[in-house]
């Protein structure tokens, strides 16, 4: 769903400081709340101040790390997603008015969760295939409404396990142990061992 | 039938100022009789319209200022110039959009001490930091003289409204996307997040400084 994030592409910067910036970010938020309604049927309203506190919030964590990332850009991309995520899913800035129907998809089982993680991959997505020219695979766990139960669960209790099960939705390997921080070696070691993202042709 | 009453645009601050509080008195006025209003015949009607006209905007000041006036201030916040009306004129803007903001849209900015407040400040090494200084110092917002409901302004609010004004100075125009409003607004809201910081270096022009131009990156 990156292509929703076509409002980034107005500025002359790259998506991965574009994003980073307030403005860009608030209309981009936006743009994607609309594309995820017209998607889903679902009605959703935004809490502007609040995600400007998520904005201003997973900014500051973002920089706090940034310098571990020297050496594992790659790999920063997807744990700085993971904090946006953490940052949308504390503030909760989006409001889904309660409709009738099945709950079995997770769009429908956790509107608020499900575009939060739509948007974070999509943020993701954007900046790995313009940064490394590389298109990511997403997990079969993103359809899973068991993972997502899991989630929605879990984040009440430690709001820092959203950064592990974005990992999962992204296909990554999740840290658990400790997943507000990031650890590279950790990564480094998975790297001969899982399906890494593919190059563009 | 025209109407004698000045345009405030084309007086000077003082004047405007002045202007802007009677037409605040006017307002609730204004609202009082629009029921009556409706019962006079057209011409007669309009002048009474005429005499106490309704402004929205509570402060009167007019819309945003033109992209050259924004894209100047933000310049001049790095060490161009600019004239004292134009920058009261951006700032009132900015104060008067996170009054509105905060629900309190009746207080009433002067931009005469805006002005001032600009003088202050284009001398100042750190334009940004003594710009938030010399507006807790001067007040250039409160309740106009005779407002016997309005709510009195809190320290805190004005704080936060004065770093809100200077981030959105200190930030590059905004396009289609992000009007100027909005611009504003999302400054008041990351200022809000940084009023900690910047209370605790408010007596350290260059460590305030240094805050507020971090921040208003992020805009």
């Amino acid at each position: 769903m990156k292509e929703a994030l076509h409002v980034l592409e107005k500025s002359n910067m790259p998506v991965r400081k574009t994003i980073r910036r307030a403005r860009w970010f608030v209309s981009s938020f936006r743009d994607f709340i609309a594309e995820v309604e017209q998607d889903t049927g679902q009605v959703l309203s935004l809490d502007e101040p609040k995600l400007l506190q998520a904005f201003g919030n997973w900014f500051r964590a973002f920089e706090a790390q940034k310098y571990k990332a020297q050496e594992h850009r790659l790999e920063y991309v997807t744990f700085a997603a993971g904090l946006m995520l953490r940052e949308l899913v504390r503030h909760g800035p989006v409001t889904a008015t309660p409709s009738q129907g099945s709950h079995d998809q997770p769009a429908t089982f956790w509107p608020e969760g499900y575009l939060y993680v739509s948007f974070c991959l999509a943020v993701r997505d954007a900046v790995i295939e313009q940064d490394f020219s590389l298109t990511a695979d997403t997990a079969p766990k993103l359809g899973d409404l068991r993972a997502w139960w899991s989630f929605r669960e879990n984040v009440e209790e430690d709001v820092n396990l959203a950064i592990g099960f974005f990992e999962e939705f992204a296909g990554e390997t999740p840290n658990w142990t400790m997943p507000g921080q990031f650890l590279p070696q950790r990564i480094e070691k998975q790297l001969g061992t899982k399906p890494q993202p593919r190059k563009l042709t | 039938m025209s109407s004698s009453y000045p345009n405030p645009r084309a007086l000077t601050l003082p004047l405007r100022d002045l202007v802007r509080g009677v037409r605040q008195h006017a307002g609730p006025a204004a609202s009082i009789v629009s029921h009556a209003l409706e019962a006079l015949p057209g011409p007669l009607r309009h002048v009474v319209e005429d005499i106490t006209p309704f402004d929205p905007k509570g402060a009167g000041l007019s819309g945003p200022p033109s992209p050259a006036a924004v894209a100047g201030a933000a310049a001049a916040m790095q060490g161009a110039d600019m004239s004292a009306t134009e920058m009261a004129g951006c700032a009132g803007f900015a104060i008067s959009v996170l009054l509105a903001e905060a629900e309190q849209p009746d207080l009433l900015v002067s931009e005469t001490i805006l002005a001032m407040c600009w003088h202050d400040a284009e001398t100042a090494p750190h334009r940004a930091a003594a710009m938030v200084q010399a507006m807790i110092k001067r007040a250039p917002y409160g309740v106009a003289p005779g407002m016997m409901n309005a709510p009195r302004p809190d320290e805190t609010l004005a704080l936060r409204v004065y770093i809100g004004a200077v981030l959105w100075l200190l930030t590059e125009p905004g396009d289609a996307n992000t009007p100027e409003e909005e611009l504003v607004r999302i400054a008041g809201w990351l200022g809000a997040g940084s009023l900690d910081a910047c209370q605790a270096a408010l007596h350290d022009p260059a460590a305030l400084e240094a805050i507020l131009r971090d921040v208003a990156e992020r805009i």
